[in-house]
């Protein structure tokens, strides 16, 4: 039998050296319906709104934030109020969906019910929020109550982050934290109580005087009080603290600290959690959404408050640190954005691949969808080593970081994906260094053709 | 793609004009290093303290800012002698404070602060067991005569022990370190600027004839010694 093609001329197809003569204007057929929905569709959008106040400032904690204050609160409120107003007017912001949310700090439950009630009411009134998108909101069991817990749920955050630390007394005396265990269990009934659903409780090991037994402790009461997720965190010790002039006990040694880890992975595994980010374990259906969503889905984030890190229009970028400047320039009318970066597009596609692997899993289908690109072509060479190392697993539909070992090394995963220009330097910690920048024009790379990754064709 | 690109300036050395010319910024300074640098002055102590054995009397710190290094490493060795030599009016009076006040503790080993030219130090050829100095070379009015003055007054089997700050250390470490220094970020950018790179160092110490000297690059420092350091510690 013999089977043969012979490919002819069409009247709208010549192979040279036959002259083509359909005067090409537009993109070739395979055209399917498309609706005006589609076309206008809103894309999804995340925000993230920093409430940099506590009630009670700890002395192990090295993050900045202030003493609540009923002035300084209040007029924050109203500079925040404005900056959400300000991003709320603009277009592109309103061409989108606000389909996640995070309200961190500090301690935002730091703020009076009604205060909660109104920059919700605020946030929610002015922005184009999907009904039933996923908020969370940070608290700690001191500042939680009934009435605030019903104040949230009542606007629509539906997941909730208690700072627990360790429910061993001496552990959270050591932290400079109140030290009731109790108390912090009846937080996390009193919100089970109000109707929250999803409850994630930070803990922290390696914190002065803790064993594997007491860190076992902890997390055997997380699990009975019926946590929905759990995230935990290796305590660093700063030099605010200092052991010796607090006549603490010691902190566990690495190797400790290191089984801690790994004991805890295992035992949260076997309770029926699942891991994300490598410290973070939550039921099935109760994962943060909020990382998960935004980092593998590369979803726009609006930061709101001071030091806020967000991500929009092929930039990122972070707000004025200074709370006091943050309110001026807000209230002359202007967005407090201080200093950031211009992503290219090779950029973007290695921060999706930074942020997408600490969400434990990349896919090839999402991925191709977002960058038009084969992460696991062009990032062959990065991921037959983490493979080789055992880091993560790779296979057709993309590649998922091992467990426990990759989460423990998951940070040295994220960063195999770096560009070799931001090879070992560090993440901004929203410092200002403005005035320490070269100021002679900084040296443009010069290439005669676009790379491979720049042309996005590297699959 | 890799580029040289820096981001920070800090291509070429600027000197400080007139350091510490104001006591109540020196003060400032004082109380924020004593705050948050004990971190810093953990490892210069360590390297100290690692070369001091049994037959040793007399230590010289060159160059002694406000005294901090000096009164930590006395506060150790309470049998040795500390003797402190700077050539800032402002810097002496802050350090005779902070002896003052550890004196006052009952924790001041054996110290004394003394104002003097670090190119012309008051004590005779060889008379220290081990010279040392930090944070401070990159503001030495006549670096090249004080290296030789260090190599003067060290003992035969003493040692030199300087060490700063290198301008060209990895600028990853540096955006790193000026997140955390917040207001002192002015100050610390100014003495990065003042300081050497190691191949300056290598020229200012075959200028004043140490070539056998030796430079280390250590995270954000260099590390002058007049031999190598690992020979007494092990």
């Amino acid at each position: 039998m013999s089977i043969s093609t012979t490919t002819t001329s069409m009247p709208f197809w010549k192979e040279y050296p036959e002259r083509d003569n359909e005067w090409v204007r537009q993109y070739p057929t395979k055209h399917v319906p498309v609706t005006e929905e589609e076309v206008f569709a809103s894309r999804p959008m995340g925000v993230y709104v920093h409430i940099p106040f506590c009630n009670r400032l700890c002395f192990s904690c090295p993050y900045i934030k202030h003493q609540t204050d009923r002035d300084l609160t209040r007029t924050y409120l109203e500079a925040l109020k404005k900056e959400i107003t300000n991003y709320a007017g603009r277009p592109y912001i309103q061409d989108h969906v606000i389909t996640l949310g995070y309200i961190g700090g500090g301690t935002p439950t730091a703020l009076t019910a009604t205060q909660l009630d109104d920059l919700l009411g605020h946030l929610f009134g002015s922005l184009n929020v999907e009904e039933g998108a996923d908020f969370s909101i940070e608290s700690t069991p001191v500042d939680i109550t009934e009435r605030k817990a019903k104040v949230l749920l009542e606007r629509g955050v539906r997941r909730i982050s208690l700072g627990v630390q360790t429910f061993v007394a001496e552990e959270l005396k050591n932290l400079g934290r109140p030290n009731d265990p109790e108390m912090l269990k009846e937080s996390i009934r009193l919100l089970r109580r109000c109707g929250f659903e999803n409850i994630n409780i930070d803990l922290m090991h390696g914190i002065n005087g803790q064993t594997m037994e007491s860190w076992e402790y902890s997390l055997d009461v997380a699990i009975e009080l019926g946590v929905t997720c759990i995230s935990f965190y290796t305590y660093m010790e700063f030099a605010q603290v200092s052991t010796k002039r607090r006549k603490l006990p010691p902190v566990p040694e690495k190797a400790v600290v290191d089984e801690m880890f790994l004991f805890a992975a295992e035992k949260l595994t076997k309770a029926g959690y699942l891991g994300y980010y490598g410290d973070c374990f939550a039921k099935p259906g109760c994962q943060p959404k909020y990382g998960e969503t935004s980092w593998s889905e590369d979803v726009p984030i609006i930061p709101l408050g001071p030091t806020a890190t967000g991500h929009l229009r092929d930039h990122w970028y972070f707000n004025e640190p200074d709370i006091g400047r943050y309110i001026q320039t807000v209230m002359e009318g202007r967005l407090p954005i201080s200093m950031g970066k211009h992503i290219t597009r090779s950029e973007a596609i290695r921060r999706s691949m930074v942020l997408g692997v600490k969400a434990g899993r990349v896919r090839r289908d999402t991925f191709r969808r977002l960058h038009g690109v084969d992460f696991m072509e062009m990032f062959r060479a990065e991921i037959d080593d983490l493979v080789d190392k055992g880091l993560i697993t790779a296979d057709e539909d993309g590649i998922t970081v091992t467990g426990p070992k990759g989460w423990y090394y998951l940070d040295n995963i994220s960063k195999a994906f770096y560009s070799p220009e931001y090879r070992r330097y560090p993440q901004h910690l929203g410092a200002d260094i403005s005035s320490f920048i070269a100021r002679q024009p900084v040296p443009v790379q010069i290439t005669t053709r676009p790379t491979t990754e720049e042309a996005g064709c590297g699959h | 793609m890799a580029t040289d690109t820096r981001l920070l300036d800090l291509a070429e050395r600027v000197p400080i004009p007139s350091p510490h010319d104001d006591i109540d910024k020196v003060r400032l300074y004082d109380l924020g290093m004593r705050r948050s640098a004990l971190m810093a002055y953990k490892r210069p102590t360590e390297r100290i303290l690692a070369q001091v054995q049994d037959d040793m009397t007399d230590l010289v710190e060159v160059g002694f800012n406000t005294g901090l290094l000096s009164l930590h490493v006395a506060g150790k060795l309470p049998d040795l002698a500390v003797s402190g030599v700077e050539e800032n009016q402002n810097l002496v009076d802050v350090a005779e404070d902070n002896l003052t006040l550890a004196v006052w503790a009952n924790s001041a080993g054996d110290v004394e602060f003394e104002m003097a030219k670090l190119h012309r130090m008051p004590f005779p050829d060889d008379s220290a067991d081990i010279v040392f100095s930090f944070s401070s070379l990159h503001r030495w009015r006549r670096p090249v005569e004080t290296l030789k003055e260090c190599a003067r007054i060290c003992k035969p089997g003493g040692v030199v022990i300087i060490e700063d700050m290198n301008r060209h250390a990895e600028e990853g470490h540096i955006t790193f370190i000026l997140q955390f220094v917040k207001e002192g970020g002015e100050e610390f950018m100014r003495s990065l600027q003042a300081a050497y790179t190691r191949d300056e160092v290598a020229d200012l110490l075959k200028e004043a004839g140490l070539e056998d000297w030796q430079v280390a690059e250590e995270d954000l420092g260099l590390v002058i010694s007049s031999r190598s350091l690992e020979q007494v510690s092990e």
